[in-house]
């Protein structure tokens, strides 16, 4: 492997056991959500890896068992080479330092009774800064000039209401800055945020990854935010994960039949462009019924019948790059097709026809009484 | 081109009134909608999408007045019907007859506004049993040929159009006695479009219809708006704050900013020649999956600072908080629209300025 890992995840499985009403009374057996089944992956130093996957995959789950934040049903995560169900408490300590966490929402997760600055001293205090008020007082400014909360001293003072989506998500990411971490978990981190504040915070993110060499796994719905953001993306369907590789191989070559789904399913700002079918048919099946072999053949446009009796495995398909299918890695699929090219507006030719101007396109001049 | 437009709003001002003063949501605003057209609508939240949606079909809280404008659907002035105050007449008569009848919403935050005691289907019914007069419109062929020779009750008339509504937006018929947590929220999106449908309204306005959803499913349900919108011609005002999924879907576009239009086009104007720094803004924040990855990183921006609030918004210009181009004129005057191509109108200065030929310094 050409970089260290900071992160590695075997056979990881968090099932839930779920209560079923007054119907749960007559089940003999107890109902379970396979919430994570079976997921190894590595999160190299510094890298950036993307989850994405649609809604109750099991993406946030991951990010919380990656932080021992859940106890996981089977299997093992080691952070920076030590198993994290086996530290001590002075080791937890460390963990708890090194791995942090930024939240989807920006207005639920800070206390709306806390400053700024109370909130990112708070997480030092735990670690015992108030003797040492000045070395505090530096690392919480520092923490909020790498956030880009700049000037410092007009954010400092402020209650969570007295700020915008973008800068709440910006005291987030300070309130984790400041601990130095290796490793951070972004679930959804822009996904609430207006689109025009997005970008600056995903600018603001990778910034200091490049800086601090701090990995991030991002976690995400939005292929295209995953794309910009991320050096790997894993795909998840019903707590495994489909595919596994470089970013640019996800989207110009995907080799799982639902990555290819998820792609063509992306928005595309092109009004001249025609919708496709998508690749993929049916609903997400109930996670507590899931279908035996592979868990995607009741919406897989492909599936044979091998694919409803044996499960396939992730493994590698090509250079860095893995996948759980068993027509892929027979060669039985076919290419994938060629991403378009950007080309909304390269044959535009401009609307200045004035034969079709409409002499009252304008709004009429006095309208308002 | 005034004579065909379904819907027009012209110059329309509503506001809030609160308690420290005036929520200046809508503030001479313009647009129209002609048959058959997509008008998307896009800007930040808070920028008064789902007010200038509502305010067309009079569906306003009590402290909403509307101070100026009006609002002609087929030709018909529904501000008629406005108070001398401002204030919207809610029980009037001739605004109900053309809401579902003839305009539908499909809400914003949908999937909550279905009732989680009543059974799917029963709801939709109530919603069509409360325009009884057009009942007679939803008999079709099959209709007649199932019941030929028999009695019928207004209610089957309404279960059957239930039954093909749900063919339409694409749910098994067995489904339609379900309850609402038997749904998945893709389900339960689609039953509000079935409701929204259920008239055959001519005109559609869509409030954030997918923005729950995951791609996959939100795919599917917008091929399906359009593939039925198409079909029976209706004409639509779809909104969100996801100008991508907009373009997508619409013919026309309005770029709203902080109660005001800022940029009104067809939609490939509006993308390749954009002219409001606003919607260049909008256009430059959302990353893609086409091109090269450099190019997006060039490409990212984003826009500084966030909306106005907007009591006391900014004077002048809305915008010029945030504007990399805005001069002292952007603070103290209002843009005038300027007609920058056919059926291009753009509310920024510097616009106006650039189309009459000067350099705008
Ligand atoms: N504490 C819990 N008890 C029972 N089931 C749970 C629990 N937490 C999660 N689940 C279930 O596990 C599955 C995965 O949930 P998870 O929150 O990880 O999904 P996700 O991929 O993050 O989805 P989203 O995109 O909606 O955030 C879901 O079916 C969810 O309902
Ligand atoms: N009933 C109300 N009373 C006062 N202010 C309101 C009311 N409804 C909406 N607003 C305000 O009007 C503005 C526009 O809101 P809205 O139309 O919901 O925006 P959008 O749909 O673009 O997100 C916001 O500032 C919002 O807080
Ligand atoms: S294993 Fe079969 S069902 Fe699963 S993705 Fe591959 S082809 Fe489809
Ligand atoms: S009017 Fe001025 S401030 Fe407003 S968008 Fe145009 S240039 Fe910018
Ligand atoms: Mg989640
Ligand atoms: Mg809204």
């Amino acid at each position: 492997m050409d970089r260290e890992n900071v992160v590695e995840i075997r056979n990881l499985k968090m099932y839930f056991d779920i209560k079923m009403g007054l119907s749960g009374l007559w089940s003999k057996e107890q109902l379970q959500v396979k919430a994570v089944d079976d997921i190894s992956m590595d999160i190299r130093r510094g890298e950036v890896i993307s989850l994405v996957g649609e809604t109750g995959c099991g993406k946030t789950t991951v990010g919380r068992l990656i932080l021992r934040l859940d106890t996981p049903t089977a299997g093992h995560i080691n952070f920076e080479g030590a198993d994290i169900a086996a530290l001590k408490t002075k080791q937890v300590k460390q963990f708890r330092k090194k791995a942090q966490m930024i939240f989807q929402d920006p207005y639920a997760s800070l206390n709306p009774r806390m400053t700024v600055s109370q909130t990112v001293s708070e997480p030092l205090i735990n670690y015992g800064y108030r003797r040492q008020p000045e070395i505090m007082n530096e690392k919480v400014a520092k923490a909020l000039r790498d956030a880009g909360l700049r000037p410092i001293d007009e954010y400092i003072e402020r209650f969570p209401h007295e700020l915008s989506g973008g800068e709440r998500q910006r005291v987030s990411i300070a309130r984790a800055l400041v601990m130095d971490p290796t490793f951070i978990v972004a679930d959804e981190p822009v996904s609430m945020l207006d689109v025009s504040i997005r970008a600056g915070v995903m600018n603001l993110m990778m910034r200091l990854r490049d800086q601090y060499g701090i990995a991030y796994q991002l976690i995400t719905h939005d292929i295209s935010v995953a794309r910009y953001m991320s050096d790997r993306i894993a795909i998840m369907y019903l707590g495994k994960i489909m595919e596994l590789a470089d970013t640019e191989t996800i989207v110009k070559r995907p080799f799982h039949p639902y990555t290819r789904a998820l792609i063509k399913a992306v928005p595309i700002a092109d009004p001249t462009r025609a919708r496709p079918d998508l690749p993929i048919k049916g609903d997400i099946p109930s996670p507590i019924h899931r279908p035996k072999g592979c868990v995607f053949n009741t919406r897989c446009i492909y599936a044979v019948d091998e694919c409803r009796e044996t499960t396939p495995p992730l493994e590698m398909f090509g250079r860095d790059h893995k996948v759980a299918c068993i027509l892929a890695h027979r060669g039985d699929l076919p290419e994938p097709e060629p991403l378009e090219e950007d080309e909304a507006c390269e044959s535009y030719e401009g609307t200045n026809d004035v034969e079709s101007r409409s002499s009252e396109a304008g709004p009429r001049e006095g309208g308002a009484p | 081109m005034n004579m065909g437009h379904l819907l027009e709003v012209n110059d329309l001002v509503m506001h809030f009134k609160i308690q420290d003063g005036w929520v200046e949501a809508v503030d001479h605003v313009t647009f129209h909608v002609d048959e058959g057209e997509t008008l998307g609508v896009v800007g930040e939240s808070g920028c008064g999408k789902t007010t200038t949606a509502y305010a067309v079909t009079q569906l306003l809280p009590k402290n909403a007045y509307i101070k100026g404008g009006y609002i002609k659907f087929k030709g018909k002035d529904l501000t008629e019907f406005v108070n001398d105050d401002g204030t919207i007449d809610i029980f009037n008569q001739a605004i109900r007859e053309i809401r579902w009848d003839e305009i539908s919403i499909i809400f914003q935050g949908a999937m909550d506004a279905l009732n989680p005691v009543y059974r799917v289907g029963d709801q939709i019914e109530e919603a069509i049993m409360a325009h009884t007069d057009s009942l007679p419109g939803l008999i079709d062929d099959e209709f007649r040929e199932k019941f030929a020779g028999m009695r019928v009750e207004e209610r089957e008339i309404a279960r059957h159009r239930i039954e093909k509504l749900y063919d339409i937006v694409n749910i098994n018929r067995d489904r339609i006695d379900n309850y609402p947590h038997e749904y998945s929220g893709g389900m339960k999106q689609r039953a509000l479009i079935a409701m929204a449908l259920a008239l055959r309204p001519d005109f559609i306005i869509a409030d954030e219809p997918t923005t729950a959803l995951d791609v996959i499913t939100s795919y599917k349900i917008l091929k399906e708006i359009k593939r039925i919108q198409a079909e029976h011609n209706q004409s639509m005002m779809m909104i969100s704050h996801d100008i991508s999924r907009v373009a997508e879907m619409s013919n026309r576009m309005a770029v709203m900013y902080a109660g005001r239009i800022a940029e009104t086009a067809r939609t490939v104007d509006l993308f390749c020649d954009a002219k409001h720094p606003y919607t260049l803004g909008l256009i430059n924040s959302i990353p893609t999956i086409l091109g090269t990855k450099e190019e997006m990183k060039d490409r990212l921006k984003g826009i500084r600072g966030s909306p106005p609030p907007l009591v006391n918004p900014p004077k002048g210009c809305r915008f010029h908080p945030r504007c990399d181009f805005a001069k002292d004129k952007c603070k103290k005057y209002s843009p005038k629209p300027a007609e920058v191509g056919p059926d291009h109108l753009v509310w920024c200065w510097k616009a106006d300025t650039e189309n009459k030929g000067h350099e705008w310094k």
